[in-house]
């Protein structure tokens, strides 16, 4: 389970919110111990668009 | 060893203490023709079919990990073609046939079961939607029913067809000769075949180059040491984008985790495939009797092979509206993998840019099914040098040309992953 951190209601739960994606086109999907950026909408929240940076490999959020 | 009624009872009367090793522990040798990446079901399919259907042996399959420890092994065992286009279809259909006899090819018992596979449509809409995939599929010669609800209670006892249901079931797809086969033997199974006929199957060892010349690989660099070759497959699943890469070949596709489950044993309360389509939740009991539940993917980029709690959730909320009586029952065990998904949703299989060098990934969480069709064309176009036209659809280039293959009918919508 994701904790994200939206920038205007704190850390919380991944299924309060929508994935967007990467924001950020990478040459290389398969390589899996860098870090990507992404967007999700806090759809049951303040419904706005944050980016992250997140590693896909055990779930950790730069922020 | 040929495995028989007699070897079983020669060795019984041994105490089982005598079976001779499945797979014998390899170095790899310093040159080979051609070189398997991956020793998942397809990898080994193709390197079985290369010996089988080519006398080619001069091969090497080569995993990073342990044989079958991939999404082979971390599926829900589930095979069946209930495909709407041709592409999908043929390729699966052709697996659904080999299944029948492959436990019987390879000497190896895969507990093959074509118990059939319940697909619920949950509208009227659906079920037309339905109608015209089942359509499809008898015209090219395969078997397929729509069910109504009285149809479905008479052959699954317990299941919920109340119009209280949050998602009500108004009829099912119906697949007679799908059903469910044990993905560790079929890796297994292949091994055994293709080791016995002399191809070298190295686990434990990472691929960690591949050297292009002149738009060909002759050699790729391992943990072993390098090893020359004329030919390399990729078959890696989620690994097989960053093996790609290495090459210089670059590959659309997401690696997205997906999640499965079984529960305590049961007696025998379920004697076929049943899958939920309000959300995705499929449903089967294994031998042991324990109830087997796979879901959608967790939504998101992960290659950690450990999801989330609330696709957990949806999966088993899911399979409780179509059997309220397992609320009560706990999960023994849970396990994920990491599903290799294309834009459109659909593998990628044949050659590269590079001549020599082939790939076979993005069958996120659809592989398994096709296992054998997999390993019999590519060892065809390992073999000879030529395309089958079954595999043809299936080119990376088609996300140059735009000839995607668009399964779920929703247009050039580039975001299946």
């Amino acid at each position: 389970m994701l904790l994200i951190p939206c920038p205007h209601c704190g850390e919380r739960d991944q299924s309060e919110f929508h994935y967007g994606g990467r924001s950020t086109r990478s040459p290389d999907p398969g390589n899996t111990s860098e870090t990507i950026q992404e967007i999700w909408y806090h759809q049951a929240g303040c419904e706005s668009w944050i980016e992250i940076c997140r590693n896909p490999n055990n779930h950790e959020i730069e922020s | 060893m040929k495995y028989s009624g007699f070897s079983l009872l020669k060795n019984a009367l041994q105490g089982h203490r005598n079976w001779p090793g499945i797979v014998p522990q390899k170095r790899p040798k310093s040159s080979y023709k051609t070189i398997i990446i991956g020793a998942g079901g397809h990898g080994l399919a193709t390197a079985h079919y290369l010996a089988r259907n080519h006398n080619i042996t001069d091969v090497l399959v080569i995993d990073r990990g342990w044989i079958g420890g991939g999404n082979t092994g971390r599926n829900t065992t589930i095979v069946r073609s209930d495909y709407l286009l041709n592409a999908s279809f043929e390729l699966k259909n052709f697996a659904l046939q080999l299944w029948k006899s492959l436990s019987q090819d390879l000497n190896f018992n895969l507990m093959y079961s074509p118990r059939g596979y319940f697909d619920l449509a949950h509208s009227d809409g659906e079920l037309e939607d339905f109608l015209s995939r089942a359509n499809a599929m008898r015209l090219s010669g395969a078997q397929a029913e729509i069910l109504s609800c009285a149809e479905i209670a008479e052959r699954i006892p317990g299941i919920y067809l109340g119009k209280k249901a949050r998602f009500p079931i108004s009829g099912a797809l119906f697949q007679p000769d799908a059903g469910v086969v044990r993905h560790d033997a079929v890796a297994w199974g292949f091994a055994r075949s293709a080791s016995k006929a002399g191809i070298d199957i190295v686990q434990n060892c990472a691929v960690t180059g591949l050297s292009v010349t002149n738009s060909r690989i002759c050699e790729i660099d391992t943990d072993a040491g390098s090893i020359e070759c004329d030919k390399v497959f990729i078959s890696a699943a989620g690994t097989s984008s960053h093996l790609a890469q290495m090459a210089g070949v670059s590959v659309p596709m997401e690696l997205i985790n997906v999640q499965a489950f079984v529960s305590e044993p049961l007696k025998p309360v379920l004697d076929t495939v049943v899958n939920y389509n309000a959300g995705l939740s499929y449903l089967s009991q294994s031998d042991k009797g324990e109830l087997v539940m796979g879901g959608a993917t967790d939504g998101y980029i992960s290659s950690a092979r450990r999801g989330s709690f609330s696709s957990i959730e949806d999966t088993v909320t899911r399979a409780i509206q179509l059997f309220p009586f397992i609320s009560h029952l706990r999960l023994m065990r849970h396990w994920s993998g990491s599903a290799d998904i294309p834009m459109d949703g659909n593998a990628i299989v044949g050659g590269t840019p590079v001549d020599n060098l082939f790939l076979n990934c993005g069958w996120g969480y659809a592989g398994f099914k096709a296992t054998p069709a997999v390993g019999w064309t590519m060892a065809e176009l390992l073999a000879d040098g030529k395309l089958p036209a079954m595999l043809q659809p299936f080119a990376l280039s088609r996300f140059e040309s735009g000839a995607l293959i668009d399964d779920a009918g929703i247009g050039p919508y580039p975001w299946l992953h």
